[in-house]
Order: C-alpha cells, then structure tokens, then sequence
C-alpha cells in the first residue's frame, strides 16, 4: 500500500481506469435489484429498495439454467479438447527443431489472425451439411478451433522459460521423453496450464457470433444468447436481462478468484528460477 | 568404466564444435575437461551424457560404442551447473527420483545412505527454491551419486556457488570421487578447478584437444602457446625473438646473451612463468632489459609489470625495493626455466638442455 502514498497521479489514474471498466457492470447490478417501477425512471435513482424477483423469474421461470448448462458443457468440453493438444504442439514446437517448424508456427499465426465473421457463412454450410446445426458438437468443434493459437502461444511462451537442463536431467535419469514430458515438463507448466484453461473457458462462455449462428433454437442455447433474446411478454424485461447477466458474469469471477495466482503466474512466466 | 573418444567430430550445420577428438579415459580416473568458452568442451560432455550425437566418428564405454544409446540407458548421472532440480519435488523426491523412473528396490534406504553421506538430512522435506546455492548443489550431488552410476560426468558444478563454499565444495568432491571410485569427467573453464581436482587435464580450444597430461605436466611442459598462456595466473610471458648467434637472440634492438645453446631455429617463441622471473639492477649480464611500469601489490606478493618494448609487457612475480616506477631494471632468468615454442605451429620446441 505504501507504493500508492508514494504515487498519487498513478493511483488516481488507476481508479480512474478501474471505475470507467467497472461502472457498466454496477449499473447492471443495481439494475437487476431494482424494482421494476425503478429501472427506466429517468433521472436514475438508487434503489430505495431490493428486489430479487428478477433472479427468481431468471432461475426458476425461464429457461437460463438450462443455457448456463450449455454453456458451461460447451466451454469445457472445448478445454478439455484444446489444452492437450494445443500443450503437445507447444511442447515440440518449444523443444524439437524439425522441417517445416517456421511454417507450423506462421499457419497457426495465420489462423490467429483470422476474423470469426470472415468464417461464419463458410462453417454454416458445413455443419449444415454434416447435420450439426443445433447441436453443440458445432460450437465445440470451432471454438477449440478457434482457441487453439491462443493456448498455444501461451504455452510456447511458458514452456520456452523452463530451463533445458531439466529435460535432460530427466532423460539422464532414465525417462523417455514421454516420460520427461508427463513427470517433470507438465506439473512444472502446470500454471501455465491453468491459465490458459481459463482464458479458453472465458473467451468460449463470452463467445456470441458461433453461438448465435449455430444454435437456432433453445435445446442448445447458449447463455450469452440467451441474455439477448431474453423475451417478455409484453416489454424488454431489462431487470431479467440485468439478472441474468450478473448470473453469468459470477462463474468467471469465481473461477478468477479461485486461480488468481496461477493466472498471473502463467501470464507473466517468470515464476521459474532453480 | 572405461572410455574412448575415437575420431569424434561433432557439427552445427557449419560449425564444428568438436573437431577430431581422440581420447582416452581410464577407470576410475578424474579427468577434468579445461577450456575457455566456446571450447567445445560442454558439447564433449553432452556427447558423453547422450544428449548429443557424434557428427562422425565412435564413442567407446568399455568395448561398447555408444554414439546413439539415449542418455537413460548409460549408467550415467550429470551434474549441471544450475543443478537442474525439479521445481516441484521436494528434496528427497528430487533425489529418489532417478530410483523410482528405474523402477529399483530399497529406494527410501537408498535415498537415506545417499542424503546421509552428503549431509542433507533436514533438508530432505523442502522444495530446491527453499535452499542456498550450497545445499542445491549437495541435493544434485545426491541425485546423481544415489543411482551408483559408472560414469559420473559433471558441467562447472561449482561455478555457481560463492568463493568460501567453493573451497569447500572442492575438497568435497575430491573426496566423495576418491572414495566411490567413479570414472569422473568434469568440465570447467577454471583453471585452479582443473589443477586441484584432476587426475589428468584435458585442454581444448575451439573445438580441438590442445593437450592432455596431469595437473604438473600441463603446467610445466605445456605443449603449445595457447596451454602456456591459458594455465597460470598470470599467464606465462611470451614474445618471439630472433636468433643473433648461437649463444644470444636478439629482442627488437637488443641482444640478449644466453648461457646455454639456443635451439636450431632462426627465430622463435621465448616463454617464462612469472615466479621464475627476478627483478635485478639494470646493468647486470644475461638479463632482459624493461622498465617498471606498474606494482600490483596482492597482500602475500606482489607483480611487476614490466615494459619491455612499446607492445610487450611482461609479468613479475618479484619486487625491487627501492626502485621508482619508469626505472630500469633486469629480468633474470635460469635458462632451464625457458619454454620455447615454434613461432608458426605455435608448438613447443624440446630443447636440448631441457630434460623432457
């Protein structure tokens, strides 16, 4: 704390930046505890009092829960599906030198760079055609896709500052790089691991365009499509929609909590000395 | 185990690291491998370790060669010099941890005797990042002497430990090798290292053996200009002279007379260690000529340094009393004390007056 007496303009800079990000997200939140008289009045007054009728219309009335449940499956299963992959690919690319290594790297750059829009109209076609439309193996299928360069960066970046000499203290020792790569390579990437299961997971439960596109109706909704074809039956219910986006903001700031400390291990990747 | 280097020649796509290496290791032996960096004396051992393979050429242990045979499957340990300690294993895990890939019995007795030797109990149960740099390097020790291996290889294990635990780490070493008796290559680039510890000493540079002898061959018949000069702090004085007559050479401008014959050649290397040189008055016969230009003064002695010519500097390992700096003075020496090298092949000359 004492950094912050030292540094006024840098603190008051700070919340500043902190206030301007977070001040959506406390209309919202006031928004949803607001009775319903309350949310459109003009100019805008602070509750006088809360009301939680909108998170029970959003848990117990509509169909949010089953969304969030899709949403969670999907962003799993696509975690579940990128990491191994995507921590193998890191694991040659940052130990192996063989043929055609710059060209791996440059495609994955490549897919990288490529605008989710620019593949909707082509990825609607296919799934069409092979009947996956509505059904959540399409959104899996293109978000680990789509997520696959990011983990693998981080991966790359992670794996490239752990130290040589301890893959080939484990081969001396007697492990097949296998071996070496199962007993001392991944627990030691383990934050990086984690770090980079979540970003996947957080970018697959924001992820709006694909989810939209694919899914047409609501067996296979996903949560951030939900909150925007919220509907009532007479009016926008902005306070179920304000609830229900604070239902689906909570798992992430959970999971944030929870993994703090290996988010910011993975992403700064200097943790590793000795 | 015994071991032969035969015709090792190891590339980078145009750059030899190891050029033709032919050397022979015996059992048991402490061999230390010396040279600056860029020496190609880590690429040596990683070939030892199999790490690398051999670009041509065989790798003998035993009778067996074993240019392709992966690093797990030679009985090996290394000893790195950042130690190499797995992050996420505690100590004792770290040291069982070769045991347990090999799927051996008794390993907690194992580990116990191990850590016992070296000393480590109570650090057994923390993690390498709880340690100092001297209890590491001990736990590395441990891990690579558990498995009992017949080739024990070890890459400037004491170069990252302070001074006083250096001393100490040395002698440890010296002892643990002369008590178990393992074939030990040791890899440095630290000159006193390879003196104290070796059994013999290897020299290389840029890629190509230099010399191999023990501590006291390599360091009073070094065989070429670059052992003369990488061995001994300071390094032995050198300069080329060129014959006058058969009993004096001539230094630039002047002529130096020799006690003894000079070897048949028209011109030559003319080398000196430090200690050998005395400091005496200006005018006395068979002296080299200079001028005081600066005293290092080092506690238990000191070194002169003296201008013989406008590019040559000579060290002493003597002073005058009495004498300013920018006086002249006369550097004695014995003719026995002279190392001679050919000024082309930079090779040494074996002189006739010298016994070797």
């Amino acid at each position: 704390m004492r950094y912050y007496y030292k540094k006024p303009l840098f603190f008051f800079l700070f919340i500043i930046i902190i206030f301007w990000s977070i001040f959506p997200f406390l209309w919202i939140l006031l928004t949803s505890v607001k009775p319903p008289s309350q949310i459109m009045r003009l100019p805008p007054i602070f509750p006088d009092v809360f009301s939680f009728e909108a998170y029970k219309n959003v848990i117990f009335v509509s169909n949010f829960p089953k969304y969030l449940f899709n949403s969670f499956m999907v962003s799993l299963s696509t975690v579940l599906i990128t990491i191994p992959f995507s921590l193998l690919a890191a694991y040659s690319i940052s130990r192996f030198s063989f043929r055609g290594r710059a060209t791996v790297i440059f495609l994955i750059i490549i897919l990288f760079t490529l605008p989710s829009i620019s593949l909707v109209a082509a990825l609607y076609k296919l799934f069409y055609h092979l009947g996956w439309i509505n059904l959540p193996i399409s959104l899996i299928f293109t978000y680990s896709a789509h997520n696959f360069p990011l983990a693998f960066f981080l991966l790359v970046k992670y794996l490239d500052k752990v130290p040589t000499d301890l893959d080939s203290a484990a081969l001396i020792d007697g492990c097949t790089h296998f071996q070496t790569f199962q007993h001392v390579i991944v627990p030691i990437t383990l934050p990086g691991i984690i770090s980079a299961a979540i970003l996947i997971f957080i970018f697959c439960w924001n992820e709006f365009l694909f989810a939209l596109t694919f899914t047409l109706d609501e067996s296979s909704r996903m949560a951030s499509v939900g909150i925007a074809l919220f509907q009532g039956t007479f009016e926008i219910p902005w306070g179920d929609i304000a609830a229900a986006s604070i239902i689906v903001t909570l798992p992430l700031l959970i999971f944030l909590l929870f993994f703090q400390k290996y988010i910011v291990q993975g992403l700064t990747a200097g943790a590793l000395k000795g | 185990m015994k071991i032969q280097f035969q015709n090792i020649t190891k590339r980078y796509h145009l750059i030899i690291a190891v050029n033709n290496l032919n050397l022979s290791i015996h059992d048991g032996e402490f061999l230390v491998v010396l040279g600056p960096s860029g020496s190609g004396k880590s690429t040596t051992l990683n070939m030892l370790a199999g790490l690398e393979i051999p670009t041509s050429g065989y790798l003998f242990f035993n009778e067996q060669i074993v240019n392709t045979i992966p690093p797990g499957k030679r009985d090996i340990a290394l000893v790195f010099q950042n130690y190499a300690l797995y992050p996420h294993m505690k100590s004792y895990d770290n040291i069982a941890f070769p045991l347990k890939v090999r799927k051996e019995k008794d390993i907690h007795q194992r580990v116990m005797k191990t850590a016992e030797t070296l000393g480590l109990g109570t650090f057994l149960e923390k993690y390498p990042k709880e340690l100092s740099g001297g209890q590491r390097q001990r736990v590395a020790l441990a891990r690579a002497l558990v498995r009992n291996p017949s080739v024990f290889l070890m890459d400037e294990p004491l170069s990252n430990l302070d001074p006083p635990l250096r001393h100490s780490a040395r002698e440890e070493l010296k002892r643990l090798q002369g008590q178990s008796n393992i074939t030990t290559v040791y890899v440095t680039h630290d000159q006193i290292e390879a003196l104290t510890l070796g059994d013999r000493i290897a020299i290389l540079n840029k890629g190509n053996l230099q010399q191999v002898g023990t501590p006291t061959e390599i360091y009073e018949y070094p065989q070429n200009t670059f052992v003369a000069g990488f061995i001994g702090t300071p390094p032995m004085n050198m300069m080329q002279v060129q014959k006058h007559t058969s009993n004096s050479f001539r230094v630039e401008e002047h002529v130096i007379e020799y006690s003894t014959h000079l070897p048949d050649k028209e011109s030559f290397v003319l080398g000196i260690r430090p200690e050998k040189l005395t400091l005496v008055p200006a005018t006395t016969p068979f002296t080299i000529p200079g001028t005081i230009k600066y005293v290092e003064y080092l506690g238990h002695e000191s070194i002169s340094h003296v201008k013989i010519s406008p590019a040559i500097t000579w060290y002493v390992k003597d002073v005058l009393r009495g004498k300013p700096l920018d006086s002249q003075v006369g550097l004695k020496f014995s003719p026995h004390d002279i190392h001679w090298f050919d000024p082309v092949t930079q090779d040494r000359i074996s002189s006739q007056s010298s016994s070797y």
